[in-house]
């Protein structure tokens, strides 16, 4: 018989069960009746000759069922029996089931969302073609530890044009546009470019074709490529689109492709334009691009960067003033884009599997329990003729089918936790769009069943299997060793769960620790009711004295709301999204040629600015009225640029430029500092940073910052109202409170703390049920025996202390082995914590403290029950 | 089993089963008979423990069964040898022929 067709006899076999099942009787009786004749034939009488065929024959049922077994396909047959049996038995206790199926369901779910959005994010490769090619380029601060700078023009397109190990090497930076004509006028996020984005990933144009790098220069044309979802949105999907143009900030861009569904980089963008950078306006020590290429086929990325960095020397000998000390380093955009985020989401799935392998820990004990009070059916079933094999079968098909159920609940809470994940999930988790509950996660799922099912269903169902038939028979006797024997299992998966909610509660409290750190932060202004929003003129039609005097209107005529205390206008605001470093020169001053970098934080005030921020003057004056356009060109700087430029000396009076070759730059005089505050986010330690009058060096995108006084509520329609009423074809952006930007930047934190937190509530309740539901069923076994105490004059501290005693040892072993695995695994969440260490004693003993109370009661609940029981009802217990 | 009569060796029943069969097609009933003939009733087949073996040979594809009518004009299951079945107890007499040699000599030497 082929194979195929023994499988198929195994399927088919229960359809043609009746039929086979008829042959079996009819043979055995044919057996049986020529045994009779023989008989017979011998000369013995009709009812001897019968009985002699039986006796001869054997045990007749138990051959019948051999002989099943023989004829083969009794597999599929007994599994379904065993399924029927399951069911039954299931939905006999639907309390422990339904427990089972939830912890299970939860602990399955849980774990699935979880790795879905790991899976995204991390595992799954970039969703473009030959991904491992892309690399993220940016320049390096070598005397900042190797700190990540943005490239500037002319050195983005020097070593572009030099390398010959990528194919393509784009920079790219944020241009703020106002696209109007189309609707209300609104502000877009359009990218710059230096060469073609879709050509650096590889990709074709959906329509048209891409920019080119000829077309980024200064003088080139203005053209723009559309991502497909702006192509559909703004323009409805136009076929014709090719040639169409745009107002973008007051100039006319043709459109000249469309990328296909889906691409957008940076993932943001609505549109590319080419950069038109000259090297006037943005010089070779103006650094705000950041880099992407694509590497050619078959070089690898350390050939890249050896070209590179050789490039990055060579630039440095020929522009020794920009250039010193900057490399250019290259990282797989995977890793740039994962970045972090990996690390917290590889942490968020470890902290969820703790919680699975509790929750199988738990579900264990609870089969172990039942298994024991099962031990009676057990033995029956054994007695009956059910082999050890049929009894582990029987058992198993049970966890299967509990673990199945809880899959099964699993996935649906997966598909919603997902929801959850991406509902709650801050801004800075990178490919969001990617994250689903697909194929490669119920294959996830499927093999957390079939691993849990054996996890969980192997040890009682071994356990049960292996328990003699006599021993449970002669229940009493033998008890106590059979007790006993459990205990051990018991007590090491109690152990493990202690174990592991505990580091999961030290987890989470390190986390809210550094989160209550992070909240401290000196930020060095006072953001307290302080609104903010950005507002960009067209330079098209505002020249600088327009801009000033515009702005300078603005500014008084917010001044006048009520609500409003004071109003500054800044350009480049603190925690905003884009920062300008700018490399600079001393004027009469002799430098210290290995001193650090000449490099300040550029940012344009208005009079006020300090003010309004309480960011407080420490020498020298601030900005007033007299710092007009054609006054004597002032600058303000941070106590750290004072510190780091002009160490040991009061810096007011000292000079310096940008550009000292450039006649029309101007020579800036120092005449204040303020002190440091928290720029580019709250973590990062301060820059040096430089202020300057706006009205001496105009911007046309200000953002105005605006404290008003506590209470103020409607002021949004109230700015609305004024620049409406200034220039009605002005967009505005968001209008957020300087304290909700804040947030957002802890929001990640708090976002990765929660779920830190829930994992740990959800262990911790776990472990406390655990433990609650195997001191309690020790100690219903051990009625008996209690009252026996009782009755001889045991009081009811020896009974709680015999009770408590032997649940001692797993939670404190539990707890030590959970303090070194903490502290282990302390060091994995090191990098993610603010000013807080792995063995933070605070974290380290409130979860210590915390996890032995909730030990402590759930242990202590069911043993004062024990030590309450009247001796006369314990005596009659069974 | 009676006492005095050897225990068959495990696989052995098998092995019995196909050279009964080999000789002619046979139900199970005039097996056992002719085993315990041939045998000159040393050898006793547990009877019940005869259609377990039965089935399993089936099963395996070295014997096969077919509905019949017996000698005595009742219908019976008369089991016959396959072709792979012949191979197998060709194989099995080998296989038999070696062992007990083997043991022979052992007891021989001893």
């Amino acid at each position: 018989m082929t194979i195929l067709k023994r499988i198929a006899k195994r399927i088919i076999f229960p359809f043609r069960k009746g039929r086979l099942e008829q042959d079996l009787e009819e043979e055995i009786r044919f057996h049986l009746e020529m045994e009779v004749e023989a008989n017979l034939r011998a000369g013995v009488d009709p009812a001897e000759a019968r009985r002699r065929a039986l006796l001869a024959f054997g045990g007749m049922e138990r051959y019948k069922t051999q002989a099943r077994e023989a004829r083969g396909g009794l597999g599929f047959e007994k599994f379904l029996q065993d399924l029927r049996l399951s069911a039954r038995t299931l939905v006999g206790t639907p309390l422990f089931s339904g427990a089972i199926i939830l912890v299970l369901g939860l602990g399955i779910g849980a774990s699935t969302a979880i790795f879905s959005v790991v899976n995204g994010v991390v595992l799954r490769p970039l969703p473009y073609p030959d991904p491992d090619r892309l690399v993220a380029a940016h320049m390096t601060d070598e005397e900042d530890g190797d700190f990540e700078v943005p490239w500037s023009v002319p050195s983005l397109r020097d070593a572009a044009s030099e390398q010959v190990s990528l194919a393509s090497l784009t920079g790219w930076g944020w241009i703020d546009v106002t696209l109007t004509g189309i609707g209300d006028p609104a502000v877009i996020y359009a990218v710059g470019v230096s060469d073609g984005m879709l050509t650096t990933f590889g990709i074709q144009p959906f329509l048209g074709r891409d920019i080119r790098p000829e077309e980024s220069l200064s003088n080139g044309p203005r053209v723009t490529v559309l991502t497909h979802s702006f192509w559909q949105e703004q323009l409805g999907g136009d076929e014709g689109v090719l040639g169409r143009t745009l107002r973008l900030s007051n100039q006319t861009y043709e459109v000249v492709g469309v990328a296909p569904p889906g691409f957008a980089f940076p993932s943001s963008a609505a549109l590319w334009i080419p950069g038109h950078w000259s090297e006037d306006t943005h010089p070779r020590g103006r650094h705000f691009l950041r880099g992407i290429g694509r590497l050619n086929p078959g070089t690898p990325i350390e050939t890249a960067q050896a070209e590179l960095s050789s490039i990055a020397a060579r630039l440095e000998e020929e522009h020794p003033e920009t250039n010193r000390a900057r490399g250019i380093h290259l990282v797989p955009l995977k890793e740039q884009t994962v970045g972090d985020v990996r690390l917290a989401l590889l942490i968020l799935l470890g902290a969820v599997g703790m919680v699975l392998l509790i929750a199988c820990a738990n579900v264990a004990n609870l089969l172990l329990a039942r298994g024991a009070a099962r031990m009676r059916e057990v033995a029956v079933r054994a007695t009956l003729g059910a082999g050890n094999g049929d009894i582990v079968r029987l058992l198993m098909t049970e966890t299967g089918l509990l673990v199945s159920l809880g899959g099964t609940l699993g996935v649906v809470l997966a598909l919603l936790g997902v929801k959850g994940f991406l509902a709650a999930s801050p801004g800075g988790i990178p490919r969001l769009g990617e994250i689903a509950v697909d194929g490669t996660s119920l294959v996830v799922a499927l093999g957390l069943v079939v691993t849990v099912t054996v996890m969980v269903g192997f040890l009682p169902g071994y356990r049960s299997a292996n328990t003699s038939i006599a021993a449970v028979i002669r229940e009493g006797k033998d008890k106590k060793i059979q007790v006993g024997d459990r205990r051990i299992t018991q007590s090491g998966l109690l152990t493990l769960e202690v174990a592991l909610s505990l580091v999961l509660l030290l987890g989470a409290g390190l986390m809210s620790r550094s989160l209550i750190e992070l909240r401290r932060v000196d930020l060095g202004f006072d953001p307290e009711n302080i609104y903010q929003f950005t507002l960009t003129l067209p330079e098209a039609g505002y020249h600088n004295p327009e801009l000033i005097a515009f702005q300078a209107e603005f500014r008084g005529r917010l001044a006048t709301l009520p609500g409003v205390e004071s109003v500054a206008l800044i350009n480049g605001n603190p925690l905003g999204r884009s920062h300008t470093t700018m490399g600079f020169e001393f004027v009469g001053y002799e430098r210290d040629p290995e001193g650090p970098d000449p490099n300040m934080l550029i940012r344009r005030v208005s009079p006020g600015y300090f003010e309004t921020l309480s960011i407080p003057l420490l020498r020298g004056r601030s900005f007033g009225a007299r710092d007009r356009e054609d006054g004597e060109p002032v600058a303000i700087i941070s106590e750290t640029a004072a510190a780091r430029h002009w160490p040991g000396e009061d810096p007011i009076g000292h000079r310096f430029s940008f550009d000292l070759d450039d006649p029309d730059q101007p020579v800036w005089t120092i005449v204040g500092v303020v002190g440091d505050v928290r720029s580019t986010d709250i973590i990062t330690a301060t820059w040096p940073e430089a202020y300057f009058p706006m009205a001496q060096w105009p911007r046309s995108t200000v953002t105005a910052v605006v404290r008003t006084r506590p209470g103020s509520r409607a002021i949004e329609d109230a700015f609305r109202q004024v620049v409406g009423e200034m220039d009605s074809s002005l967009p505005l952006y968001h209008v957020e409170s300087l304290s909700e930007r804040i947030g957002d930047f802890m929001a990640s934190d708090r976002f990765y703390l929660g779920f830190v937190g829930i994992f740990a509530t959800l262990a911790t309740i776990l472990s406390a049920v655990g433990l609650y539901g195997v001191v309690a069923y020790l100690v219903s076994k051990r009625t008996r025996e209690i009252g026996i105490r009782i009755a001889l004059g045991a009081g009811r501290k020896e009974i709680l202390s015999l009770v408590l005693s032997e649940n001692v040892t797993p939670v404190l072993l539990g707890t030590v082995l959970g303090v070194a695995g903490a502290l282990a695994g302390g060091q994995v969440l090191g990098s993610l914590l603010y000013q807080i260490r792995p063995w933070d004693p605070v974290a380290l003993f409130g979860a210590v403290g915390l996890l032995v109370s909730v030990a402590g009661i759930a242990t202590l609940i069911p043993a004062r029950d024990a030590a309450r029981i009247p001796p006369t009802v314990a005596m009659k217990v069974e | 089993m009676p006492k005095g009569k050897p225990d068959l060796l495990h696989g052995t029943l098998e092995l019995l089963i196909l050279k009964t069969l080999a000789l002619q097609p046979l139900h199970g009933w005039g097996i056992a008979k002719h085993i315990g003939h041939l045998s000159q009733e040393v050898l006793e087949i547990g009877q019940g423990s005869l259609y377990p073996a039965l089935y399993r040979l089936e099963d395996r594809g070295w014997i096969r069964a077919e509905w019949g009518v017996a000698e005595t004009g009742r219908r019976a299951k008369v089991y016959e040898l396959t072709k792979k079945g012949a191979k197998q107890l060709a194989s099995e007499e080998a296989h038999w022929e070696a062992f007990s040699v083997a043991v022979n000599r052992v007891l021989g030497s001893a």
